[in-house]
């Protein structure tokens, strides 16, 4: 079971963005507006391959989008899918090459899931083959039952195979991983790559879980309000991910809603390149803004590969001066752009953004935003202040390799 | 059992049989609609449907009677242009039945319809199934069960109609006697050797037919119909 989803987390050649902008078509160009029950615009163009995860709090009308995308509820505006980029939005729902998995998804309970999996195909110019992907999701133990005789987590697996069988160029995900324990998540997550590769269809994903969009976003879509209108913005997964936790933060403090999220877990990701593997000492040697950079050892990174690095707030401190005799192998030179008190969902402390110097100009300037957080005591002893260059400090397990992109 | 016994028997299982595949024809698209409808009209016609449910058969068969009545009004232009006399005819008890039988076979459908999840239609649109096919596919084979139980029950209901079939169709022997209209006349007439025989036979049928339903229903419920083949691909 393990290996096979091992066996499916087959990384491709290191391919930069800008590089891979130049070999494929883009697989779905969106361009809508829809207007109930929240006004939104929504624009973004998506390559063959590519995940765009949407990044916005709970109401901020997400599934109303991805409803208006797949046609169960009205837009206007264009969805072009596929390598010739056809037209979707004057297509009623039953037409449009858009898969779509939804949040809690309504099997046909009169079918066994297997014959549920052959009608489906059946009913497909060009059905996708998934049979190989029902021993991947644990279920072929429950292909002769029903839909209502299996669980919740399993229905939703179940749903994600038929909307793959559909083979459709745009795939839309809302909430697939939530229902999920850890290793059908992953098998979840090895499924959606492998199949993206495979059809070269493009992805656009709800989850409020920011380690499994981590795992698959390419892309991140956050939503602005710019006063009359909300639209989505695209931009890259770190920046995306520091400006909705900033969000988040905005709006949340001093209400306690009960979300899991924890300013002290708030996540950065890094771009890094892969320099060298030092298997003997345990560690993979990275550079990052053409600073050092030091995680455990990744055996299946290769040099010159660039790859998704994610730290937590909470596992970084940080130092006036650099560090030579302590056992913290990464200090990254950095800028403070900003300190902010946070008292939110029991928490007290001090969330310290900064930027990371770059010490190479030859490094594309990736994101560099990443957050801090330390103690009030901290902050009172150490006093740092914006604009005012600090080392942040980590050892090499705080960095947690996240994927390629 | 007597020649005209044996008669009223055939003729009943024949109007029976009419009746309910009649009424599916009608009410299964019927039902679909109405129970997707949000229209203004939608308690009116549920009105009407549900009405035979509660007016007394003959009632119903008076009004035919009337309606229907060759000497003037519809009756005569139907007799007169299209050559149909429906009092005292097959046509006419089968007239009859169909609306008596009405509510049994549209409510169970139209129930059925509005208690599958709204998501379903969606859930099969998104899968790429055209309205014809998420009605073929999907819900027909969902509402399987109320389908039999309004075949059922439309059909053992009509077999035991009495009123309506008295008032329109009269009592013709071989025409329009049914079992019902025969056992009356075998009561009236004191034969109650041959009343015993039908009043039993139809006792018989009808306990049968609803085990049968109740017994098929519950099959249905939990055997999945196909598991054989791979996935195509």
């Amino acid at each position: 079971m393990l290996s096979a989803i091992l066996n499916t987390f087959k990384y491709t050649e290191s391919v930069s963005e800008h590089r891979r902008d130049c070999r494929s078509t883009g697989s779905a160009t969106i361009d809508v507006q829809v207007s109930l029950p929240v006004s939104q615009r929504f624009s973004c163009t998506l390559l063959s391959g590519q995940v765009g995860v949407l990044l916005a709090p709970s109401g901020a009308g997400k599934t109303s989008l991805f409803n208006a995308l797949a046609g169960l509820s009205p837009a206007t505006g264009s969805i072009q899918v596929g390598s010739k980029g056809d037209e979707q939005i004057d297509l009623p729902a039953y037409q449009r090459r858009i898969a779509y998995v939804t949040q809690s998804p309504t099997l046909f309970g009169h079918l066994s899931i297997q014959a549920l999996l052959n009608l489906v195909s059946a009913e497909q110019k060009n059905p996708f083959d998934v049979s190989w992907a029902v021993e991947l999701l644990n279920l072929s133990g429950v292909l002769h039952l029903r839909a209502q005789q299996l669980s919740g987590g399993q229905q939703q697996r179940v749903a994600l195979l038929l909307a793959m069988i559909k083979g459709a160029p745009l795939l839309l995900l809302d909430e697939v991983l939530s229902g999920q324990d850890h290793t059908m998540k992953h098998a979840c997550i090895a499924l959606i790559k492998e199949f993206l590769k495979q059809t070269n269809a493009a992805a656009l994903m709800v989850c409020h879980q920011m380690e499994d969009a981590l795992a698959l976003a390419d892309k991140a879509l956050v939503l602005q309000d710019d006063g009359s209108c909300k639209h989505w913005q695209a931009m890259p997964v770190g920046a995306g991910l520091h400006l909705y936790q900033h969000q988040l933060l905005a709006s949340a403090q001093g209400s306690s809603n009960g979300r899991e999220n924890h300013a002290s877990e708030f996540l950065s990701v890094v771009q890094a390149t892969t320099l060298t593997h030092r298997a003997s000492l345990g560690l993979t040697e990275y550079r990052l803004n053409g600073q050092a950079c030091f995680s455990v050892h990744t055996p299946h990174t290769k040099p010159g590969q660039v790859v998704s690095l994610v730290l937590k707030a909470n596992r970084v401190g940080l130092s006036r001066t650099i560090m030579p005799d302590s056992s913290f192998v990464n200090q990254w030179l950095a800028t403070i752009t900003s300190t902010r008190e946070i008292v939110w969902q029991g928490e007290q402390g001090m969330l310290i953004d900064v930027k990371l110097v770059s010490r190479d100009d030859s490094d594309v300037a990736q994101c560099n935003d990443l957050s801090v957080w330390i103690t009030r005591l901290s902050f009172n002893q150490l006093k740092p202040a914006v604009n005012e260059p600090w080392y942040l400090i980590s050892k090499a397990d705080a960095l947690s390799f996240n994927s390629l992109h | 059992m007597s020649d005209t016994d044996l008669q009223a028997t055939i003729l009943t299982l024949q109007l029976a049989s009419v009746t309910t595949l009649c009424l599916l024809l009608i009410c299964v698209p019927g039902a679909y609609y109405l129970a997707r409808s949000r229209s203004v009209v939608k308690p009116f016609i549920e009105t009407l449907v549900t009405l035979p449910l509660v007016l007394p058969p003959t009632v119903m068969g008076y009004y035919f009677l009337v309606l229907f009545s060759p000497n003037d009004g519809l009756g005569l232009w139907l007799r007169d242009t299209l050559g149909i006399e429906l009092v005292f005819s097959f046509s006419g008890i089968w007239l009859a039945s169909m609306i008596y039988s009405l509510p049994f076979t549209f409510r169970p459908l139209q129930s059925a319809f509005e208690q599958l999840p709204k998501d379903l239609y969606n859930a099969a649109a998104l899968l790429g199934f055209s309205p014809w096919q998420q009605f073929r596919q999907v819900i027909l084979p969902a509402i399987k069960p109320a389908l039999y139980t309004a075949a059922t029950l439309s059909f053992a209901h009509t077999i035991g109609e009495f009123g309506a079939i008295l008032m329109i169709g009269g009592n013709i022997v071989g025409e329009t006697q049914v079992l019902s209209l025969a056992l009356f006349d075998h009561a009236e007439s004191l034969d109650f050797q041959a009343a015993e025989q039908l009043a039993l036979l139809m006792l018989a049928f009808s306990f049968s037919v609803v085990f049968a339903c109740q017994w098929w229903q519950k099959q249905s419920a939990y055997v999945g119909y196909t598991s054989r083949c791979q996935v195509r691909g």
